[in-house]
């Protein structure tokens, strides 16, 4: 995958995560209301206050996932910087800083062309970095350089400087304000032809050394963009990580009353159906947006380069798969799972994210294999390590998709017809694979018709 | 008034069970399909009044099953209503290009879906409370 896909995959995930956190949110939405009919019916007040708590979180999630789908701004671009050397330079670059003027407005007035419409940055702020980068091309036009630098700009390896350039400034600004790479591609584009257009018809003939300028020129103006661009995506994808991080945050509140209102409601051990089944629900969307949270955090935290922290503690894995099968089961009503444990089971490890880990791994069994057939989790162990193997029936992975499955961006296939994405939050995979690493384990996966397809969890004992 | 029956598409178990749920209290008679081709099938066998698709579904999906049901003259008369999670600019018109009647997004505000429900049947129906109750 080259860098260029990588990156782009890499921002096509936030949306996807935020469509699937919709999912058991609707769930939420949906039996919280059909619940508050039923009760006004029956005359249960005592629950009405609990379900309006419910559904107030609800909405509160909603506008949360909803106002926020498209990635904020990040950090405060600063405007500005020194003012420029104006020298009697000769040529171009006197040309240049001669005629920042109609330079500039030339440009300025293409850049509100390409602004987006809401929320669009100042154009006099950028038209700063506009005039900044102007005053640095025309300099280094003025700057003797050998062969060799020459290439190396036009190959966008100027040396590294000590501060931050216009160009990155500019990247930046652009990055904020919601610009996409195409438009800012244009509006360099708008810079060179402006310069170029007013130049070539104040000098009329072109003379050998005008040409040596204007290749300068071009490789200047080539740099700051190859800068800009370099800039641009840095701060979109720390951003859009970001926005996660926060989003994840932010959600967890609304959840945690969802989750204790239902919890609160279900220990009555008063309700009668359908009221249980459908409060039973609620509690189970919740607790399957608990995990998915958890999963995008995790996601953020690692992408943000913190890895995933753990904890080690003595622990039996039998135990620890039981718990995690007995909880999935409740939320998968008609779905049999069946544990088999057997070996040694006792090793160091944190719980909490084996927990995770394992929930992820049976819960994509119970989702992608074929609904009628059982899931087995058979847990063995011997001298060095415990494995826990997950196996379910249903559809083989295609061998090319076996490869980097863990790959958070390749995890989903998109359906023939729609071309969107199916199947359930592609994170699950990368957490699990991210934990059981983080444990010094590793995770195989071996898939075919005739013997279905098994997650094989392989974790050192200790460390 | 004869009851109306909706033939509802959805491979999700729990989006199945609450919009039927919520559906049947409304007064409707709700028919289920886990999958486009049996939404086809069903739609041929079931006689619904109107079918709510949703999108994204395995064996066959949502666009091609619309497509297939506007394709056969016995089910061609079938107001459909497209149901996406994605609230994205131009899912409205493909669902249209494929001949849906009608478009909403989840996760679903039962009045305003009741509302293009009963636009398609022409009457409302009979409805046992009124619409977002306590909302």
């Amino acid at each position: 995958m080259s860098a260029a896909s990588a990156g782009a995959a890499r921002h096509a995930v936030p949306a996807e995560l935020l469509h699937d956190l919709r999912t058991p949110l609707g769930h939420i939405i949906g039996y919280t209301e059909l619940l508050m009919e039923q009760v006004e019916e029956e005359g249960h007040d005592a629950y009405a206050a609990y379900l309006q708590k419910v559904h107030t979180a609800g909405d509160q999630m909603l506008a949360l996932l909803e106002g926020n789908f498209h990635a904020p701004p990040v950090a405060e671009a600063s405007a500005g910087g020194r003012g420029g050397a104006d020298d009697e330079a000769p040529r171009l670059s006197a040309f240049i800083l001669a005629n920042r003027e109609p330079i500039l407005v030339e440009w300025e007035a293409f850049a509100r062309t390409c602004a987006p419409a809401s929320g669009a940055m100042d154009v006099e702020a950028l038209r700063d970095h506009a005039n900044e980068m102007l005053t640095v091309i025309a300099a280094d036009l003025d700057t003797p350089q050998g062969g060799r630098a020459q290439r190396e700009k036009s190959m966008g390896n100027a040396p590294a400087d000590d501060g931050v350039t216009a160009a990155e400034e500019h990247g930046a600004g652009r990055a904020e304000s919601g610009f996409s790479v195409e438009q800012m591609i244009s509006e360099y584009r708008a810079l060179r032809a402006s310069v170029v257009r007013l130049w070539t018809k104040a000098r009329g003939a072109v003379t050998p050394a005008d040409v040596d300028d204007l290749t300068r020129f071009n490789e200047a103006i080539d740099q700051s963009l190859s800068e800009s661009i370099s800039r641009y995506s840095e701060d979109l994808a720390y951003s859009k990580e970001m926005f996660l991080a926060i989003l994840g945050h932010d959600l967890r509140t609304p959840l945690g009353a969802v989750l204790t209102s239902a919890k609160f409601m279900l220990e009555t051990q008063e309700l009668k159906e359908p009221t249980l089944t459908l409060t039973s629900r609620i509690a189970s969307s919740a607790t399957r947006m608990v995990h998915m949270i958890g999963d995008l955090l995790d996601f953020t935290r690692s992408r943000l380069g913190g890895g995933i922290p753990i904890v080690r503690a003595p622990a039996v894995m039998g135990k620890v798969v039981h718990d995690v099968v007995d909880e999935i089961a409740a939320a998968h009503p008609g779905r049999t799972v069946q544990v088999d444990a057997r070996g040694e089971q006792k090793g160091e490890w944190d719980c909490a994210r084996i927990t995770q880990a394992l929930t992820n791994l049976v819960g994509n069994a119970l989702e992608h294999g074929r609904k009628a057939a059982v899931v087995t989790v058979a847990v063995a162990g011997d001298d060095q390590e415990v494995t826990v193997a997950i196996h379910n029936r249903g559809a083989a992975i295609p061998s090319d998709q076996l490869n980097g499955i863990f790959n958070p961006m390749k995890s989903r296939e998109p359906t023939a017809a729609s071309g969107r994405p199916t199947g359930n939050l592609g994170l699950g995979l990368y957490i699990a694979d991210r934990i059981v690493n983080a444990h010094n384990g590793r995770i195989a996966v071996e898939s075919s018709e005739e013997h279905g397809t098994t997650f094989t969890v392989h974790l050192p004992r200790h460390g | 008034m004869p009851m109306h029956k909706l033939l509802l598409v959805e491979d999700n178990e729990m989006n199945r069970d609450m919009l039927s749920r919520r559906l049947e209290r409304k007064g409707y008679q709700v028919v289920l399909a886990v999958d486009g081709q049996s939404g086809v099938e069903l739609a041929g066998t079931e006689a619904p009044d109107l079918v709510l698709m949703d999108m994204s579904l395995p064996v066959l999906d949502g666009w091609e099953a619309t497509r297939r049901l506007k394709g056969d003259p016995a089910t061609a008369h079938l107001p459909v209503i497209a149901l996406t999670a994605h609230a994205m600019s131009g899912d409205r018109e493909r669902a249209l290009a494929a001949g849906c009647d009608d478009y909403d997004t989840k996760p679903i505000e039962l009045p305003r879906l009741l509302g293009k429900i009963e636009a398609l049947l022409g009457a409302p129906s009979a409805r046992g409370a009124p619409p977002g109750g306590g909302a």
